[in-house]
């Protein structure tokens, strides 16, 4: 069994009004694609920043975070600066806004590798320009003199995770890489990321709202909820047979082609406010499953899930 | 921008200066007075035979064929003066005014950028020196080191960037929440190259209309200076002829006149071509 290149120990990430992230533990293999799912404000985007130490500074991280066995949390800022974009890389959210609206998409890409020891201007344009075609984009001399307001969204996506490649990281973290995009570039997206993962090894951290996105591509999937992992295992089985009501009442929220459902049922209530402590289970006021032992004391994640009654669902 | 292209481009006119007579007329015409100013200046020698020092005894004459805007009170011609004070009005402005951007852009980045209490303590110099009677100080400066050219960029210089670097803060503070910034620094750039590459290429279009305002501003601050008989008298500005044009108001109408219009044209020139650029789409188009 190789060794894990990323590994998450009892993740806290807090700040001054509140904890937004508690606990939070689970491994990345190398080559491994892993999804990550969640509602809005349920610490999935906090997790995967603390990984690069992208956080706001009044940010307080504890736990452990370690990249192929090294310390992040203990990194010095020379360090975290020579990991970023290297060893691990990120795509972001909207590709609107992630490129310099003032400089070429060529330039931008080349000074991701500049930045990481590679000077030589004729290596540099010709290491973008295969990077561009890599991820699809034709013509890609020309196109790498463009400017952003130049590209489509889904050009730019590509460029982006061009971009975020251009090193050769062992780790992507792709943070809700598809939600800004039109459903046919989503599909182009997540193909990109699919040969990326098979033609180099990349081990991909996925963040998304979006099941269907995780369901095509992740071979994992992690299920988090007011800043925990509440359920953890290979996809198809959370999919088909989930094991957390969260994941449950999350999978027939979801609309289907395949059977008829009729209407679909939202989960009743509202997410924990994450500044006022909640006792037990956090899902314990939306569970139609709750006892009395969930309102008193947390469940642990065991087995991959984290819940004291386990109903057959 | 994609209509101007395809409009028929009249033979006789080159496709920049059709473009450049459809931007804002105040563009247009600001850019019209800068350039007859600027060219005036540069091209003195050609306009001119007359040595701007040259003393003769055809003290105050009227403007006539000979000398175009008269003679002064010593007979140096007035057209010469006009052209060479210039030279000094214009590079006291220019210097002063890049003086001031440069200060105001960089401590604008630095507070905006990382905000904090480097911001507070940054932000507090700049009220200081926002409250301070510019042209007063200015006065009392320049009169205790001396006049001189050096010491009138200097003084100007370093009174004058608080507004700029005001202007700079509030856009950098956008602009470092964009993705692009964290992109930049997940890819592993450190803070100073965020700054220069990613932050300073996007409020370089406000620097313009900034520095624009701030060249007219500081012609001012230095007429107004040389008025009050702080200028340097071995490179005569338009400030000092008028200051010396006063003393024959009601008798040499030329002498205050002709001064007086060439700065009012370089000053209006360039307070429209800041507005105009400030309206353009490279501004708009970045402020969003």
């Amino acid at each position: 069994m190789s060794e894990p290149v990323l590994s998450i120990r009892d993740l806290h990430v807090s700040f001054p009004t509140a904890t937004v992230v508690q606990g939070v533990s689970f491994d990345v293999m190398p080559g491994e694609i892993v999804g990550v799912v969640g509602e809005s404000g349920s610490g999935k985007s906090m997790t995967a920043r603390s990984v690069l130490r992208l956080l706001p500074k009044s940010a307080r991280l504890g736990g452990s975070i370690r990249f192929r066995g090294q310390e992040v949390l203990d990194m010095s800022p020379a360090d975290i600066r020579a990991m970023r974009g290297a060893l691990v890389s990120m795509v972001f959210q909207d590709p609107m806004t992630s490129f310099n609206p003032v400089l070429r998409i060529g330039d931008q890409i080349a000074e991701a590798m500049t930045l990481h020891g590679q000077k030589d201007r004729k290596t540099l344009s010709d290491r973008v320009a295969s990077l561009l075609a890599s991820v699809g984009i034709g013509n890609p001399k020309a196109r790498a003199r463009a400017y952003p307001h130049e590209f489509s969204g889904g050009m730019r996506q590509r460029a982006l995770t061009a971009m975020a490649v251009a090193n050769g990281p062992a780790l992507l973290i792709a943070d809700e890489p598809t939600t800004a995009l039109d459903v046919t570039v989503q599909d182009q997206i997540l193909q990109l990321m699919r040969d990326l993962n098979a033609t180099s090894g990349t081990a991909i951290l996925l963040i998304t709202h979006n099941i269907a996105v995780v369901a095509s591509l992740c071979r994992r999937l992690i299920v988090m909820y007011a800043g925990r992992v509440v359920e953890d295992g290979p996809t198809d089985e959370v999919l088909t047979a989930p094991r957390h009501p969260y994941t449950w009442s999350l999978l027939q929220s979801v609309p289907r082609l395949d059977r008829a459902t009729g209407r679909l049922v939202a989960i009743k209530g509202q997410p924990p406010d994450p500044a006022e402590p909640l006792a037990g289970c956090k899902f314990h006021p939306r569970c139609p499953w709750v006892e009395e032992r969930c309102t008193r004391d947390e469940p642990p994640l065991e087995d991959g899930v984290r819940c004291w009654v386990r109903p057959a669902l | 921008m994609k209509t101007a292209a395809t409009l028929p481009t009249p033979w006789f006119a080159p496709a920049w200066l059709v473009r450049f007579l459809r931007s804002p007329i105040s563009t247009v015409v600001g850019s019209l007075l800068v350039l007859v100013v600027v060219a005036g200046v540069i091209l003195a020698p050609l306009i001119t035979h007359a040595d701007p020092m040259a003393l003769s005894s055809d003290t105050l004459l009227e403007p006539a064929w000979a000398h175009p805007m008269g003679t002064d009170d010593l007979g140096r011609d007035e057209l010469a003066r006009v052209l060479y004070g210039g030279r000094a009005s214009l590079v006291i402005g220019l210097f002063s005014a890049l003086l001031s951007v440069i200060l105001g852009m960089t401590i604008g980045m630095v507070a905006g950028f990382f905000g904090g209490a480097i911001d507070e303590t940054l932000m507090r110099i700049t009220e200081a020196f926002q409250i301070l009677p510019k042209l007063l100080v200015a006065v009392v400066v320049v009169s205790l080191i001396g006049s001189g050219l050096t010491n009138e960029v200097l003084v100007i210089g370093l009174l004058s960037w608080p507004a700029t670097a005001r202007v700079i803060r509030g856009r950098v503070q956008v602009i470092r929440h964009e993705e692009f910034i964290a992109a930049a620094e997940m890819s592993g750039a450190s803070w100073l190259r965020v700054l220069v590459r990613h932050v300073a290429p996007n409020v370089v279009s406000f620097l313009l209309v900034s520095a624009s305002l701030q060249v007219a501003s500081a012609i001012m601050s230095e007429s107004f200076l040389s008025f009050l008989g702080l200028g340097d008298p071995a490179h005569p500005s338009w400030g000092l002829l008028l200051q010396q044009g006063q003393l024959f108001l009601s008798d040499a109408w030329w002498l205050t006149t002709f001064p007086g219009i060439a700065l009012a044209m370089t000053i209006l020139g360039l307070n429209l071509l800041g507005d105009g650029v400030s309206g353009s789409r490279i501004v708009a188009g970045s402020r969003r």
